[in-house]
C-alpha cells in the first residue's frame, strides 16, 4: 500500500450534483481493490493560469489515499476517457496528509517587501545595478552570464 | 578589480530553516514567490535555496503549471 495524491480539475459550470458524481467516480475507482481514502479536499473554483478546453475557471479537487499501485493505470484511464476531467495529476505522496498548505514565509522576505514578484535583479553591474553588457531590461543577455572580469567564473568578455 | 567578494550572502535556504520536506504543488502562494513576473522560475542564486529544495521546488512549479495553477509564461508590462 502506497500513498498517493491525485488532483484533478473539472468544469465549474457543471452543477453540484455532476461534480459530486465526478468526484465519487474517482473515489470508487480508488476504493475498488481495497484502497483507502485519507483525505478528500475539494478546493473549489479558481481561475486557471491559462485557458484549458475553452475554460477560464476550474473546480479543483485533490484526494490523498493509500492503495496498491494497480489502481493507478485505472485512474489514469478514467481521467483520460471521461470527458469532464480536463486536467489531472497523480503523484506519490510523501507529505503529511493533514498538513495545511504553507502560506509560510509571511515574514518579510529578505527582498524587503514580501512581495512575491521578483523584480529583475540588477546585479549585473555590481552595486549599481546597471545591466553591464547592454541589452534592455527585458533581455537576458546582460544578466546571468557574460559579466566579464567580475563574473563568478571570470568568464570571457563576449558574453558567453 | 573585483567587488564580487563583498557581495557574498549568507542567505540560508528558507525550506531548510523551516524544516519543510514536502513542497506542495498546489500551494500557489508559496510557489509564486519563486517565480518572476514573467512566470519564470527564480534561480537559486537569487532565491537562496539549497540544491535539494530548489530541485523539489522546480518540480513543484512544473507540476502546478501542468495543472494550470501557475502559468508557463505570463506577460510582463513593458
Amino acid at each position: 500500500m502506497r500513498r498517493y495524491e491525485t488532483t484533478f480539475v473539472v468544469s465549474p459550470q457543471a452543477d453540484d450534483a455532476s461534480i459530486d458524481r465526478q468526484i465519487t467516480a474517482v473515489l470508487d475507482i480508488i476504493k475498488s481493490d481495497g484502497g483507502q481514502i485519507l483525505r478528500e479536499n475539494r478546493m473549489g473554483t479558481r481561475r486557471l493560469a491559462y485557458e484549458v478546453a475553452g475554460l477560464t475557471q476550474g473546480f479543483y479537487t485533490s484526494i490523498i489515499f493509500e492503495a496498491e499501485p494497480t489502481v493507478l493505470p485505472r485512474l489514469d484511464r478514467h481521467y483520460k476517457l471521461e470527458e469532464p476531467y480536463v486536467r489531472f495529476l497523480t503523484i506519490r505522496f510523501e507529505g503529511d496528509p493533514n498538513a495545511e498548505t504553507h502560506g509560510l514565509f509571511d515574514d518579510s522576505s529578505e527582498r524587503g517587501d514580501g512581495d512575491s514578484s521578483y523584480d529583475r535583479p540588477r546585479y549585473g553591474g555590481g552595486y549599481h545595478g546597471r545591466s553591464r553588457f547592454g541589452g534592455s531590461q527585458d533581455s537576458d543577455r546582460g544578466r546571468y552570464h557574460g559579466r566579464g572580469d567580475d563574473g563568478p567564473t571570470g568568464g570571457s568578455r563576449d558574453g558567453r | 578589480m573585483s567587488e564580487y567578494g563583498l557581495k557574498k550572502r549568507k542567505k540560508v535556504c528558507r525550506f531548510c530553516e523551516n524544516k519543510i520536506s514536502f513542497i506542495d504543488f498546489k500551494d500557489e502562494r508559496l510557489l509564486r514567490r519563486f517565480t518572476t513576473d514573467r512566470g519564470k522560475i527564480v534561480p537559486r542564486r537569487i532565491s537562496g535555496n539549497c540544491a535539494r529544495h530548489q530541485r523539489k521546488l522546480t518540480t513543484a512549479i512544473k507540476r502546478s503549471r501542468h495543472i494550470a495553477i501557475l502559468a508557463f509564461e505570463s506577460e510582463s508590462f513593458r
